[in-house]
């Protein structure tokens, strides 16, 4: 898949650390802030990615390539030969495989995926880190997301009382 | 998409556009409940502005809900269930 087709339009990609990756233009485009560069022709040989990290970035760009050719526009996909639902199938397995890293990557890909306006990295992400806080006990969630509790213990016992069913 | 732009969660390793983005996916029940980890997320939990883009997504993802009210037993508070797929 990754080999380089001729007449393919190739993007370079910079990270502030100093790593570049050159990136097919289609696949560049599934962040909707790239595209926008490209389309306005701010972009030049090479967009460099303010913010973002080696690391990060190649794991963004990593996301991008598996994704592209299924919401790509481009008419003439090149696995046209798999059925779209064994396709979609596949993509879900190879999302929940690529979301498996620990808390720091995870909210560094939200904040990535943000910037980057790639809404199915940022769905996917978002909704991860949802589902495995969402049932924890209110500890829990303060430790997870780094957030103090600073209701007196009267104030908590109300907002309880006031939304008791939610702590049934 | 500015919320709640008081001081809140500045050690989480998230700015605060991104809890939104988070809180947003959450189902009502967790988000009565995370009213009670902070005062920030209480107020960003329940102004206005947020309860309107919750209700927004939640109709843009058109999945059916139910929601079914209730008093309690007791008849001192209220029970609310929520269905979603």
């Amino acid at each position: 898949m990754a080999t380089r087709e001729a007449g393919k339009k190739m993007i370079m990609l910079k990270s502030p650390d100093g790593m570049e990756f050159e990136v097919e233009e289609a696949v560049a485009m599934e962040s909707q802030t790239i595209r926008k560069m490209i389309e306005d022709d701010c972009a030049d040989t090479a967009i460099l990615i303010p913010n973002i990290n080696s690391k990060i970035l190649s794991r963004v760009i990593e996301y991008c390539n598996k994704h592209v050719p299924t919401t790509g526009a481009t008419g003439a996909a090149a696995s046209d030969t798999v059925a779209p639902a064994a396709l979609a199938e596949d993509l879900k397995i190879w999302d929940a495989e690529f979301i498996k890293v620990n808390r720091a990557t995870r909210f560094d890909l939200i904040q990535a995926a943000s910037y980057l306006n790639i809404k199915g990295l940022l769905d996917l992400t978002s909704q991860t880190t949802i589902d495995t806080i969402s049932d924890n006990s209110l500890e829990e969630i303060r430790s997870f997301l780094s957030t103090k509790n600073d209701y007196l213990p009267e104030e908590e016992q109300t907002i309880r009382r006031e939304n008791q069913w939610a702590f049934q | 998409m500015a919320i709640c732009r008081e001081k809140t969660t500045a050690a989480s390793g998230l700015p605060d556009e991104m809890m939104t983005e988070l809180f947003l996916r959450l189902p009502v029940r967790s988000l009565l409940r995370f009213r009670a980890v902070c005062r920030s997320w209480a107020a960003t939990l329940s102004s206005e502005e947020f309860c309107a883009l919750h209700m927004a997504k939640a109709d843009a993802d058109s999945v059916p809900r139910l929601l079914f009210v209730a008093p309690t037993t007791g008849y001192d508070s209220t029970a609310v269930y929520s269905c979603s797929t």
